[in-house]
């Protein structure tokens, strides 16, 4: 019985401990690596066409429906709140070479989307916007 | 046999915490069957100089319907605005309220009137009348809209696309988002949009 009580209570002081958040975790703290953030919240593509890649990246956020409170052309900034789930998002683009990068971070309530499947959604959405840019579909 | 049911709890226990936070959010940002619809709805060619006169045009009309313009970007063709107004038939919904209350009022009262002759006693007291008045209608609205100019790649002149959505709040303090898809709303825009054109290329 007594063994019982005290692995109980190591497994409840070990998830209370796990669930500690310091200041420094909310200010500075990520879920994942550096490397591993940028490579889900980035997708690059095969234009060097700064505008047109920004432009079908604010006909996406129009089709999924967020309001855009802020846009920045010189430096590729689109940030905006989805009225559908209240979640906000910033969105950069810069060009590498002969390629467009977009990168997209998101916040859902008090806490940042790190599940990688969310931003392959956005971004499918917003391949699908590219080509209707690209070949024109009103 | 306890021993087993108690580490069978435990470790679904950690085993629902452990999974569970990796199955949030999937479904956002997904695009939804009708969006090309939606996408066709919104948006209207026009013929002009450049991107700027259409811009300067459709910010007149934005004027013109009130908007307090929010953000812009003209290298992009892109501005978002907004407003607030009273939600749709307040008065008419205020008016319907206070009847509620008034019949609310009235009906306990007489109930109270009805109890005291038979010697019934309330609870609360039998001075106390109660009113419930569950009544619930639109308050306020704030009205947004974004407009985006890009350079048609087909034909001659530039595709606008305009989308309005609100949000919406009742008496209770709870509110609501809702997209406009009302084709005449968007027809009507479209065609102050063009009347402006207009105006602004003879500097009226």
């Amino acid at each position: 019985m007594k063994n019982k009580i005290n692995l109980l209570l190591i497994i409840f002081l070990t998830l209370s401990l796990n669930a500690c958040v310091t200041t420094r975790d909310n200010i500075l703290g990520t879920p994942h690596t550096q490397v591993q953030m940028r490579n889900y919240q980035s997708r690059s593509f095969d234009t060097s066409n700064k505008t047109m890649v920004m432009q079908a990246l604010l006909s996406t956020m129009q089709d999924l429906g967020f309001m855009i409170e802020k846009t920045d052309e010189k430096l590729g900034l689109v940030s905006g709140t989805s009225f559908s789930n209240g979640s906000k998002v910033t969105a950069t683009v810069r060009t590498q070479g002969k390629k467009t990068i977009v990168r997209l971070n998101a916040q859902s309530g008090y806490s940042a989307i790190s599940n990688p499947i969310t931003y392959q959604n956005f971004f499918n959405s917003l391949e699908q916007s590219l080509f209707l840019e690209a070949n024109e579909v009103e | 046999m306890k021993f087993k049911t108690f580490y069978t709890i435990i470790i679904s226990a950690l085993l629902i915490l452990s999974f569970s936070s990796c199955t949030f959010y999937e479904d956002y940002y997904k695009l939804d069957p009708q969006y090309l619809a939606r996408r066709q709805l919104e948006t209207k060619r026009f013929e002009a100089k450049n991107q700027t006169q259409i811009l300067e045009a459709a910010l007149q009309v934005l004027q013109d319907l009130g908007f307090n313009v929010q953000e812009t970007e003209s290298n992009l063709g892109f501005f978002s605005a907004e407003k607030d107004r009273e939600a749709d038939n307040l008065q008419v919904n205020q008016s319907l309220s206070v009847a509620f209350t008034i019949l609310d009022i009235l009906s306990a009262a007489a109930n109270d009137h009805y109890d005291r002759r038979h010697h019934r006693h309330h609870s609360k007291g039998s001075s106390y009348i109660e009113t419930d008045n569950d009544y619930v209608y639109d308050t306020v609205q704030k009205i947004y809209m974004t407009l985006v100019v890009t350079k048609s790649k087909t034909n001659k002149g530039f595709n606008v696309r305009a989308e309005f959505s609100r949000i919406i709040w009742n008496n209770k303090g709870e509110k609501r988002y809702e997209k406009i898809l009302d084709r005449e709303i968007y027809q009507e825009f479209f065609d102050k949009l063009a009347s402006s054109l207009f105006l602004t290329a003879h500097n009226i």
